[in-house]
């Protein structure tokens, strides 16, 4: 059963999800990605759920489209380090260039040289994280300005990261030097399974007397969320030194929260009387559940200016099923490893103990939306729309960042079926990005394709990270 | 529609390009593999002698004297039966008594005790009196010699009494013999020692009866009286001792200090039991297999001891300043001899003194001594064999190399050094394993904590060793180490092999660290 924990945990600490919109720097729909998730000025119909529910504001009246799994799913994966490249990859873990009898590849013996750099590939600790998202079934319909427009989106997320400390790497590599404090506390982990059921309504407010503005809209999601999983290391205070005598000294003090549905069965090697066996289908029974907000306003201005304010994510998650901590807190100096009582206080201290909990909340990825879009139409062939965008989460949960993103979106339509889309993207947890994308749209159906990682891409092997994201929406 | 499947079909493609297109991944993702050298406390161990000599035979731990070993013998014991003793047969015959037949008890006519001893009470096992009567051709007719001895009483109580009829100019005899239960009183009136003979004669007027008497082959089951001196024989025992690797240590061991101490005990019920002699004691430690044999002897010769009236026998012990109790200890014998002549009433006196037939006299001895010691630099070896696990050995030979640094601090007065030799399952030698890399040594050593004149321990030694084995031995040892030689050399460390004090509670700290080089593989 810790097997299954362990699994769990690793598919969501390195799944660093976004379906749909989420977060401030989650991955999001594959028009968006492919302006370098540039989303908040420029959007509208189903995209504009999570987003900024006024953007549903900005289809024309009367006008209806979804999105589901055919003919292509709304999908976005995201897969990647923030240390290692492909070319590193290959070279440590491809083999020494050798095949073995059975004609496997024999493993690389490393040299001094090739731990040095492996190591250095550590330098600002190695995070290795995935993030997916799955949008179920989407819909938007516009009646009219005064009558508004209604969304609703069912949609996945599953998403986590998991940052390796740099000193345990150091550790692997190196051994341990006396004297030296190995500090673990920059390891964390936080991964989630969830789902949102979003109800939408936005319209517009001509009750406003103004003059400035063409249009001003307004817009409100509440969502219904499910958690379905969840691990978060909550907090890690560890180090190791090794002195007089090569003593070990461990400071261990850290607890984990998870939780989840008890559809996975058993999951907690202490819960000995659960004897319940995996029954894992569409529709789970959550482990957490919770309400959050979003809500917006967008105006339009001389026609080719568009501003957008939002707020998205306002909630919590209170998780209450099958909830549990593992936690150790401990102080041991190991001065002899022949003493069979010391290895099984290191043991113990290092595995911790876990026991159920009545329950824990975390909060949903709050953000503040900022964005201005120009249309370049009058200047450029064909139609063109300039984004930019300012995204600033308030927590750090997956999609989430509190460190503030820009962006830059570039869509042209060349021609009637066919926009190239490209953006840029500063900040967040990933740096710059350069995304690119494709949309081809046969009137009906519109397909959708994008990276936001294209920087990634024609890097080759020099790419540390792979963000892949397709969709299509039909429009009636 | 058209359209629309070729929108598809561009899609993709592009797809397809743009995710396969720019990256390569290794066919197989394995591994790498490094040497990781890992700063690790291999062990931290405090013994105190306590702790390594284990209960064995014949040591034990002094709480009162600060927990010096004490080394105590068993108790070797020796019991002698004075049967032999209480048994007098040799008569002494009295004759020509003639009594004429008038049929009237003449005087009192003394019969003495066989051997001359003197008795004043007694129960019989077993014993005679044989009256012979002699007539003259003068008599007439047949004569009838009756004799009672008063205080001798068969054993339902009834006098003792005894007669025979001789026919003229003949001879007869008649033999009373003691049943077993007789006994004998002395009359109160009797101031004589011996039987007092009471006889008359009966037949012809006129007629004589000329009668002898012998008193012989008394066996008692209790006698008060006086005995004769008398040997009961010399009793020889041998003891075996289970020395085990004590052994080794012949001829390089050194005691200070020894006690052997005797006790006699007369074992009678009677509150005044005859004196006893242990003449000629010999203690004798036998080596097996003709290794020799050393005798205890007290430095002034003394072999013979006395038991005192009340039964009881203390000799002074043997000590380190009286005898060579010391050297005899450390001859570590496999086995004890002792060997003593018993003397019962060695002196002859004429005190009466009672003796039973179930007296027993016991004589022990045991010795003992404390460990007050030196030794010479001694050498035992053993061969160990190593029970390593194929699991054990499969994570051992992922090992290139391994330093261990020993530091020691030894608070026991012995210096010793150790050399540990690895061999394969034919006994072949494959490494030495104890190689110091400071010493340049191929043994690594303790050096014994200083001691001061007394043998006391003053300060604790502190030594030093860097063990290291390379990948090549490290490989030997997980693929062909199955036995050890292990060859311990020991010393105290007293100067000029000074005898020191070697308490249970003296310690020694063992801190083993260092590191080790370890290839770190896929499946670790």
């Amino acid at each position: 059963m810790k097997k299954i924990i362990i699994t769990i945990a690793f598919i969501l600490s390195v799944s660093y999800c976004t379906f749909a919109q989420y977060g401030s720097v989650g991955i999001v729909d594959a028009k968006s990605m492919s302006l370098g998730k540039t989303y908040n000025a420029n959007t509208d119909g189903i995209y504009s759920i999570g987003i900024n529910p006024s953007n549903m504001m900005f289809s024309p009246s009367s006008h209806f489209e979804f999105t589901t799994v055919l003919p292509l799913p709304d999908l976005s994966v995201k897969v990647g380090t923030n240390f290692m490249n492909f070319n590193d990859f290959n070279y440590f873990f491809g083999g020494d260039g050798t095949k073995d009898a059975n004609g496997k590849a024999n493993a690389r013996l490393l040299t001094d040289a090739d731990k040095q750099r492996l190591f250095g590939l550590f330098s600002n600790s190695g995070n290795v994280f995935m993030n997916a998202s799955f949008t179920t079934f989407a819909a938007m319909y516009k009646a009219n300005s005064t009558v508004g427009a209604f969304g609703f989106t069912m949609s996945d997320f599953i998403g986590g990261s998991f940052t390796v400390p740099k000193a345990l790497v150091d550790l692997g590599l190196n051994g341990n030097n006396p004297n030296q404090v190995y500090s673990f506390n920059d390891v964390d982990g936080q991964g989630w399974w969830i789902r949102e059921y979003s109800l939408s309504y936005a319209r517009e407010l001509p009750e406003i007397p103004q003059t400035i503005f063409d249009k001003i809209a307004v817009g409100l999601s509440i969502k219904m969320v499910q958690g379905f999983a969840y691990f978060g290391v909550d907090h890690v205070n560890a180090n190791l030194t090794t002195g007089s005598g090569n003593s070990l000294g461990l400071k261990s003090e850290w607890m984990i929260k998870s939780a989840f549905s008890s559809d996975f069965g058993k999951i907690y090697d202490f819960d000995s009387l659960n004897t319940s066996k995996s029954k894992v289908g569409p529709f789970l029974t959550p482990a957490g559940t919770g309400l959050g907000i979003d809500f917006g306003v967008s105006a339009a201005y001389d026609e080719v200016w568009r501003f957008s304010l939002a707020i998205t994510d306002i909630g919590k998650i209170n998780w209450n099923q099958n909830t549990a901590e593992y936690s150790g807190n401990s102080s041991l100096t190991i001065t002899d490893l022949t003493d069979s009582t010391q290895r099984q206080s290191l043991s113990d201290s290092l595995k911790g103990k876990g026991h159920a909990t009545s329950g824990f909340t975390t909060d949903l990825p709050t953000a503040l939306r900022l964005g201005v879009s120009y249309n370049l139409t009058q200047y450029v062939p064909g139609s063109v729309l300039l984004a930019l965008d300012y995204n600033q989460g308030f927590n750090n949960v997956p999609g989430n960042s509190k460190i503030g993103r820009w962006s830059l979106g570039i869509d042209w339509a060349p021609m009637g079926w066919l926009n190239l889309r490209t953006g840029f993207s500063v900040g967040g947890v990933d740096g710059f990005g350069w995304a690119l994308g494709l949309g081809l749209d046969a009137g009906t159906v519109e397909f959708l394709f994008a990276t936001s990682d294209m920087n990634q891409v024609v890097m080759g092997n020099s790419g540390k990270m792979f963000t892949v994201s397709l969709g299509s929406r039909w429009k009636f | 529609m058209l359209k629309l499947h070729f929108l598809q079909f561009l899609y993709i493609i592009l797809a397809a390009v743009i995710i396969q297109g720019c990256v390569t991944v290794p066919s197989d993702v394995v591994m790498p593999q490094w040497d990781t050298n890992l700063n690790v406390p291999f062990a931290t161990k405090s013994y105190t002698l306590a702790d390594i000599i284990k209960s064995q035979n014949y040591i034990s731990i002094s709480a009162a004297q600060d927990s010096v070993f004490i080394i105590n013998s068993d108790t070797y014991s020796q019991t002698v039966s004075v049967g032999n003793f209480i048994q007098v047969k040799i008569g002494l015959p009295i004759s020509n008594i003639q009594i004429p037949t008038i049929n009237t008890e003449l005087p009192p006519v003394l019969l003495p005790f066989p051997e001359g001893a003197q008795i004043d009470s007694a129960t019989f096992v077993s014993g005679t009196i044989q009256i012979t009567g002699t007539t003259p051709p003068t008599n007439t007719a047949a004569a009838t010699l009756s004799i009672r001895i008063p205080g001798v009483f068969n054993p339902n109580g009834t006098a003792m009494a005894l007669s025979v009829t001789v026919q003229p100019n003949s001879t007869n005899s008649a033999t009373y013999t003691f049943a077993p239960g007789s006994r004998y009183v002395q009359p109160s009136a009797q101031y004589s020692t011996g039987f007092e003979l009471i006889a008359k004669a009966s037949g012809p007027s006129n007629g004589l009866v000329t009668f002898s008497a012998t008193a012989s082959d008394f066996v008692f089951s209790s006698v008060t009286g006086y005995l004769p001196t008398k040997s009961l024989g010399t009793q020889n025992n041998n003891f075996s001792l289970n020395l085990g690797d004590a052994s080794k240590y012949r001829g390089k061991v050194t005691l200070k200090t020894g006690t052997l101490t005797l006790s006699g005990k007369y074992n009678s019920p009677s509150l005044k039991p005859f004196i006893v002699q242990v003449k000629n004691l010999q203690v004798q430690g036998v080596r097996n297999n003709g290794g020799g044999t050393m005798n205890l002897s007290y430095n002034i010769p003394l072999t013979t001891f006395t038991f005192d009236s009340t039964g009881t026998l203390n000799p002074p012990p043997y000590t380190e300043s009286n005898s060579n109790i010391t050297s005899f200890i450390t001859f570590l014998p496999d086995a004890i001899n002792i060997s003593a002549e018993y003397i019962m009433n060695p002196d002859n006196s004429l005190a009466y003194r009672t003796a039973n037939s179930s007296d027993m006299v016991s004589f022990t001895t045991s010795f003992s001594t404390k460990s007050l010691l030196a030794i010479q630099q001694t050498s035992f070896v053993d061969t160990l064999k190593l029970d390593i696990s194929q699991d054990a050995r499969d994570q051992i030979v992922k090992g290139q190399g391994v330093t261990a640094i020993a530091d020691i601090q030894n608070a026991i007065a012995l210096n010793s050094w150790v050399k540990v030799t690895l061999t394969d399952a034919n006994y072949k030698p494959l490494f030495v394993v104890t190689r110091d890399t400071i010493a340049h040594a191929d043994s690594i050593s303790f050096t014994g904590a200083a001691v001061d004149n007394n043998g006391n321990v003053t300060t604790p030694a502190l030594s030093n060793t860097i063990i290291s084995l390379d990948s090549t031995q490290i490989r030997l040892l997980a693929q062909s180490a199955h036995y050890a030689f292990v060859s311990v050399t020991v010393s105290t460390s007293g100067a000029n092999n000074a005898p020191v004090l070697v308490r249970a509670k003296d310690w020694i700290k063992l801190n083993v660290y260092g590191s080790v080089n370890y290839r770190i593989k896929g499946n670790n």
